[in-house]
């Protein structure tokens, strides 16, 4: 049974503003990066010059693209891992009836509804040696301060934590809602062939949960990849670049340097390395998703 | 011949009324700067300004806004190449006024009726090609300030006038249980403070014109004078006079450490006199005096720079009203004129003196004799000083050498103007 013309046309009418939109506000600025990211626009005047792929040579002779992919990749690994595995224990844990599970539930998902201005400025203190949070809890214990924001080898992580702990009660409100469609009546054969709590999870719970895996770890490696708000806050991307990610050097070759061209060369990388990672992810994972 | 006059005087009436309600029109003139307001008294550019205009002028109101600096370059740069923007706007002198002026946003004020009284030296760093691209608000400088208690208690009788004698008061201060300098290494910006008052008395020792000499590729940032500041910074930190842990202190922390009297100095500029005076743990008595990295038996010279100027928006529909107001600002006597030398510290010198405020007076007493420079970044491009100070952070963190440092810096200096080149 075919639709009518007047049907057809009708869709594409509707669907019109909408394209519209997108073509103006998304589809055209991406389109403009990329030519930008060919000249030498410095953000000041409006005369850019063509220059080819000089800003991507400058990248990558001075190391700074394989820097920033490189910190990026990690910062995105860990969130990812780290986010998820506690955000699905969380919702394990949370999946059960009991009398405070409202309250539980809140204090997980409190963190994510603060803004990331005061998320970082708090952190910043937790972290500050010496005299922060975390150094004098370690002082009382007889540890010695680590100093995480201020060494290269911990920076990066130290940060990726912070965005992992305001994120953590998202994925994990995600996987409740994931966990709350999985059939009682598996549940309760699983029991009476006397699966164990283990079996329950990994052999039930999870394979049928996998959907929310799925845009758990899509959304976990979009933010990843996207990290900004607190390498700004908390390092600026230091101690020298240990910190720096592919969207603050976007910000940085933009504002600090003047130089958009460069900054637009960071993007189109940024883009192509985002847009084949989530392709990839979410074809390999959307391949192991079972029904009940 | 009565009607004709008549006709004739209501005409004429009438012009004049139609050019009185013109000359009294509501108008908003917009400002916008870079001010940390002040927030246990009145501010002058949030309060003050907008009070004392509308007094004078009832039919000019004055907006005001106000960013963080790195927020309101972008800001300000992505609004004039809208064509849009803030009416007045505050902006550095030498090369970043350069910058605007090529670019062709900000309008020649060379017809304001004060910039003919000012001093040369300070219309120096708003005239590109013979205008006059901004006016100055007044003087800054680099300075190390410090806790006169701690330095009483350490037993430093006199303030240090070259490097041995900074370091040996450094190591008085270790041994009496004191952290000389806190430094807010994470955050590069200062970082730059203490490369900048460093360079001062290196860098122009024998050669007043080294910065256009680096500008013009005729001398590099990887020269032996800068080798020489990096590693005379460095050794403040392997010699433990630099508190533990700086790469992990922002600035708004290190102010908190210096006024919690936990550390004897912070190397600053007096953008940040209100962040170094607040009431900490403990009160004390604050001084400046200028980093002496220059040799025993050499000359101090001492980083004297302008602060940013009032530059006005090429764009403005408000020329009127905006000239109006500056004449006001800067009219030797008049309220508004008062109330701004009030509020800035230190006092521009082109009103006929520095600033008396005690803070102040170790360092500038010592000015009156000696050589004073602009700061050596001056004309550097916007990227240069961040490259600097995010290789020397790898620097403190045993993960560079000075050689490396500078060669950082250089390159992006150079990078920078070959892509800026022919713009």
């Amino acid at each position: 049974m075919g639709h009518s013309n007047v049907f057809r046309r009708s869709i594409y009418l509707f669907a019109a503003p909408a394209f519209i939109l997108y073509i103006v506000f998304w589809v055209t600025p991406v389109g403009m990066s990329f030519g930008y990211s060919l000249t030498n626009w410095s953000g000041v005047g409006n005369n850019p010059r063509f220059i080819g792929l000089k800003n991507y040579e400058y990248l990558l002779a001075d190391g700074t693209l394989l820097n920033l992919v490189k910190n990026t990749l990690v910062y995105a690994l860990f969130t990812i891992v780290y986010g998820n595995i506690v955000s699905l224990v969380a919702a394990l844990a949370l999946d059960r009836a009991s009398k405070l599970t409202g309250v539980y539930r809140t204090a997980f998902y409190l963190p994510t509804l603060y803004s990331s201005i005061v998320v970082g400025f708090v952190w910043g203190f937790v972290y500050m040696p010496n005299y922060g949070f975390l150094a004098k809890i370690l002082a009382a214990i007889g540890i010695g301060d680590p100093n995480l924001l201020g060494n290269s080898s911990s920076s990066l992580i130290a940060v990726a934590f912070v965005d992992s702990w305001k994120a953590i009660g998202m994925y994990a409100m995600i996987y409740l809602a994931g966990l709350k469609n999985v059939p009682e009546d598996l549940i309760e054969s699983g029991l009476i062939d006397g699966c164990k709590w283990r079996h329950l999870v990994f052999n039930i719970k999870l394979p049928l949960i996998a959907p929310s895996i799925t845009i758990n770890v899509v959304l976990g490696l979009i933010n990843g990849m996207k990290s900004f708000d607190y390498v700004y806050l908390l390092t600026s991307g230091g101690p020298g670049s240990s910190s720096r990610t592919i969207m603050f050097g976007v910000y940085q070759t933009a504002f600090g340097e003047n130089l958009f061209g460069k900054a637009a060369a960071i993007a189109v990388v940024a883009f192509l390395l985002i847009f084949t990672l989530t392709i990839f992810i979410v074809h390999f994972l959307r391949a192991r998703e079972v029904e009940a | 011949m009565k009607r004709i006059v008549t006709v004739v005087l209501a005409a004429v009436l009438a012009l004049g009324g139609a050019w009185a309600q013109d000359a009294n029109k509501p108008v908003t003139v917009s400002f916008m700067c870079t001010a940390r307001p002040k927030t246990d008294q009145k501010d002058f550019y949030l309060d003050i300004l907008p009070q004392l205009v509308k007094e004078k002028y009832p039919n000019i109101t004055v907006t005001v806004d106000t960013l963080p600096t790195d927020q309101y370059k972008s800001a300000i740069k992505s609004r004039l190449a809208a064509e849009e923007g803030p009416d007045i706007f505050t902006w550095w002198a030498f090369g970043l006024i350069d910058q605007l002026a090529k670019a062709d946003y900000v309008r020649d004020l060379s017809d304001l009726s004060f910039v003919k009284s000012m001093s040369p030296s300070l219309l120096k760093g708003f005239t590109v090609d013979g205008s006059i691209k901004a006016v100055p608000r007044g003087t800054t400088f680099l300075c190390v300030y410090y806790n006169r208690t701690l330095f009483a208690k350490a037993g430093i009788k006199a303030l240090p006038a070259d490097w041995p004698s900074f370091l040996a008061d450094c190591k008085k201060l270790k041994d009496a249980g004191i952290a000389p300098i806190v430094a807010a290494d994470k955050d590069w910006v200062h970082i730059q403070y203490m490369l900048y008052a460093a360079a001062s008395s290196v860098l122009y020792r024998d050669d007043v014109d080294y910065d256009a000499k680096v500008i013009s590729g005729k001398a590099k940032l990887t020269d032996p004078k800068w080798i020489e500041i990096i590693n005379k910074m460095k050794t403040l930190y392997d010699d433990g006079y630099i508190a533990k842990g700086s790469l992990g202190i922002g600035g708004e922390q290190a102010f908190q450490i210096f006024n919690d009297g936990q550390a004897a100095m912070k190397i600053d500029g007096t953008w940040d006199i209100g962040n170094l005076t607040k009431k900490g743990a403990v009160d004390f008595e604050r001084g400046t005096f200028s980093l002496p990295t220059n040799d025993a038996g050499k000359s101090l010279i001492m980083p004297f720079s302008i602060d940013s100027g009032l530059a006005v928006n090429k764009f403005t529909k408000n020329y009127d009203a905006v000239k109006k107001i500056l004449e006001y600002w800067y009219q030797d006597g008049s309220p508004l004129n008062k109330a701004f030398k009030a509020s800035f510290t230190p006092a521009p010198p082109v009103f006929g003196g520095v600033s008396v405020l005690p803070l102040f007076a170790d360092y500038l007493g010592p000015r009156k004799a000696a050589q004073t420079q602009y700061f050596c970044n001056a004309y550097w491009p916007d990227g240069v000083a961040q490259e600097l100070c995010v290789k020397f952070q790898e620097y403190i963190a045993g993960m560079a050498k000075a050689q490396d440092v500078a060669a950082a810096a250089e390159r992006k200096l150079r990078e920078i103007q070959a892509q800026t080149a022919g713009n």
